[in-house]
């Protein structure tokens, strides 16, 4: 038994590309937080944009992309709920991440409709899970989401939902230099 | 032992992870974010390592405006007096900012001297050197090493740099705070520009009106933005920032040409920017090197709002465009002021004298004032001359006497129909 110690990254145009004809197929087991039957995935190409779940198939099938039928003995226990991996499952593959060249016209309406349908705390549950899961690309996708739905919460709001304190509410000028505070920040080392 | 551990880390039921507050910050607006900043300590460190995100900046001498928020920098004389407890006692002198010209009646105060005075006056525009020569960006690169040495020196020669400025900090609502603080008006500057911008930052759109001395002091960082409009000063200040940009984010870019500063269309920034917008303000340049300069432009959009001139130039520009190999979609729009008896005539001179065709443009389906010629190109290709409405100036600081369009486009053969 043991560990690939690096991310592997496959790109599935570049798989589709090499190995035209043959398609593997991977079973793997999931057991959820709050579900006692484990969730079968069979998606072959789900399975390797998510690096956890690549690493577990890996460790007992090191060349199960050449191998036929192959079903992964134990289950992974994941310890986030049900709702969520179906979500991340149905939609990873299908959510282009923002970048500095199409960030300023992407919309939530537009590009991540599933997701701007969801609450704020369903958003969060996923997104954890992505975390967990490693799958950083996702989890942009959804940072865009939830930050555009925070842009109209007020900051007492944003701190809830974040899970941290806040201060009390005051003037936006109720500074001890009259400062606001990232350029006091900055100025603090000034002699 | 257990009950004192369970007591001392409380447990928090809605925490978030790290890496989880990193995607969704990066994606909250400017303002959101200080206010996470000012009333969220625990989130303050995360906070600093992202990069901002900026709408709109607008840089200024002694000015710059972030999200609607100014900032505006004054030198005081150094006799001002220090603040006093609580209440801070105004400075000497005060005067508005519309007021300059009554001070100037009035004569300058007798704390100033002439030099000061001067420093606080917004320049109309700067008036670049004749003919600027410079081949690529190491000689622009060779500038600035010699402005920071200068600089150095000037630093070392003064025994530590002191001095008193007063900051006017002006919200998009009318609020507005005055701090006086004893440190020089350019470090104060220099302090703000850190809090808002660093590695990476994004500047949706960036409109320069004039160029801040300290950034000729900085040291490099790279600013992602994605629009630059220089066209409220001779545009000298494009080669000023040009070491602080990623030239791959650049997608458009508004320069005002004129006969002194015409050589900025050779800056390899203006030459790789998608969209290039001219407006040409100044002096008359002459014919011919109007139409060389511009159909050496690689951009794959211009937009040129000229004067009278360029209309005598387009068809020799169609002409160079007609025999060089420009990408589908490679669009020039020229705004016309106010005849649009002009460019029929051009496009009649193009079809006596060139050989284009009348043609109907596809895509102008509804377009009223489609008069359309098509030149045949080698390959695939045909080039289409029309006429049109008036030009986009969304971003422009200042709208151009353009009421029509000239417009010529590499598009597919078959894009046209032969009229």
């Amino acid at each position: 038994m043991f560990t690939i110690p690096f991310k592997l990254k496959v790109s599935m145009s570049s798989y589709f590309r090499e190995k035209p004809i043959i398609m593997p197929s991977c079973e793997i087991n999931l057991i959820f937080n709050d579900s006692e039957e484990p969730v079968t995935l069979r998606d072959t190409g789900i399975i390797m944009l998510v690096p956890v779940i690549l690493r577990s198939v890996q460790s007992e099938f090191p060349d199960f992309e050449n191998q036929d039928n192959v079903k992964v003995t134990s289950p992974l226990s994941i310890p986030f709920n049900k709702k969520a991996g179906v979500f991340l499952f149905e939609y990873i593959q299908k959510y282009v991440p923002p970048n500095d060249d199409t960030i300023h016209e992407l919309t939530v309406v537009e590009n991540y409709k599933e997701a701007g349908q969801k609450t704020l705390d369903e958003l969060k549950e996923i997104i954890e899970l992505a975390n967990f899961f490693e799958c950083t690309d996702f989890m942009e996708c959804l940072g865009f989401v939830i930050g555009k739905k925070l842009e109209d919460k007020s900051v007492e709001e944003i701190a809830a939902y974040m899970g941290v304190e806040c201060n009390a509410p005051g003037h936006f000028f109720d500074e001890a230099d009259g400062w606001v505070h990232p350029p006091a920040d900055a100025f603090q080392n000034v002699q | 032992m257990d009950a004192s551990y369970s007591s001392s880390r409380p447990k928090k039921l809605n925490y978030t992870s790290y890496t989880s507050l990193k995607s969704v910050l990066k994606f909250l607006s400017v303002k959101k974010r200080e206010q996470i900043h000012i009333h969220i300590p625990e989130l303050r460190s995360v906070n600093a390592l992202l990069p901002y995100a900026h709408e709109e900046v607008i840089l200024d001498k002694f000015e710059i405006m972030i999200q609607n928020r100014s900032y505006l920098f004054k030198k005081l004389a150094e006799k001002a007096p220090k603040p006093e407890g609580v209440a801070r006692r105004r400075p000497e002198y005060e005067y508005a900012e519309y007021n300059r010209l009554l001070v100037m009646d009035l004569g300058p105060p007798s704390l100033f001297d002439m030099n000061d005075l001067h420093h606080l006056w917004r320049p109309m525009g700067n008036q670049g050197p004749d003919r600027l020569s410079f081949g690529d960006l190491d000689s622009l690169e060779k500038r600035r090493l010699r402005f920071r040495r200068e600089n150095r020196l000037q630093d070392s020669s003064e025994h530590g740099r002191t001095g008193n400025c007063e900051i006017t900090i002006s919200e998009e609502d009318g609020t507005a705070i005055t701090v006086t603080k004893e440190i020089p008006v350019d470090i104060a500057y220099e302090k703000i520009f850190d809090a808002f911008f660093s590695n990476g930052s994004r500047i949706k759109l960036l409109k320069v009106q004039s160029f801040p001395d300290f950034l000729m002091r900085k040291d490099l960082l790279t600013l992602k933005v994605r629009e630059i409009d220089c066209s409220s000063t001779a545009s000298i200040d494009i080669l000023e920032l040009a070491p602080f940009l990623d030239h791959s984010s650049l997608k458009k870019l508004t320069l005002n040409v004129t006969n002194t500063n015409v050589d900025l269309l050779m800056l390899p920034l203006v030459q790789n920017c998608p969209v290039l917008r001219i407006v040409e303000a100044g002096t008359f340049l002459s014919r011919m090197l109007k139409t060389t300069l511009l159909s050496a432009l690689q951009n794959q959009k211009l937009e040129i709002f000229p004067d009278i001139v360029i209309i005598e130039s387009f068809p020799q520009l169609v002409q160079s465009w007609a025999t060089s190999s420009r990408p589908i979609g490679s669009l020039v729009q020229v705004g016309i002021r106010e005849d649009y008896k002009e460019v029929l005539d051009i496009l009649d001179f193009l079809k006596e004298s060139h050989g284009a065709h009348p043609a109907i443009i596809k895509k102008l389906e509804n377009t009223d004032f489609s008069n359309g010629l098509s030149m045949l190109i080698d390959g695939d290709l045909e080039l289409a001359i029309y006429g049109g409405g008036k030009i986009s100036e969304e971003g422009l600081t200042r709208p151009q006497p353009c009421k029509w369009s000239l417009c010529m486009e590499v598009m597919k053969r078959g894009d046209t129909i032969p009229r």
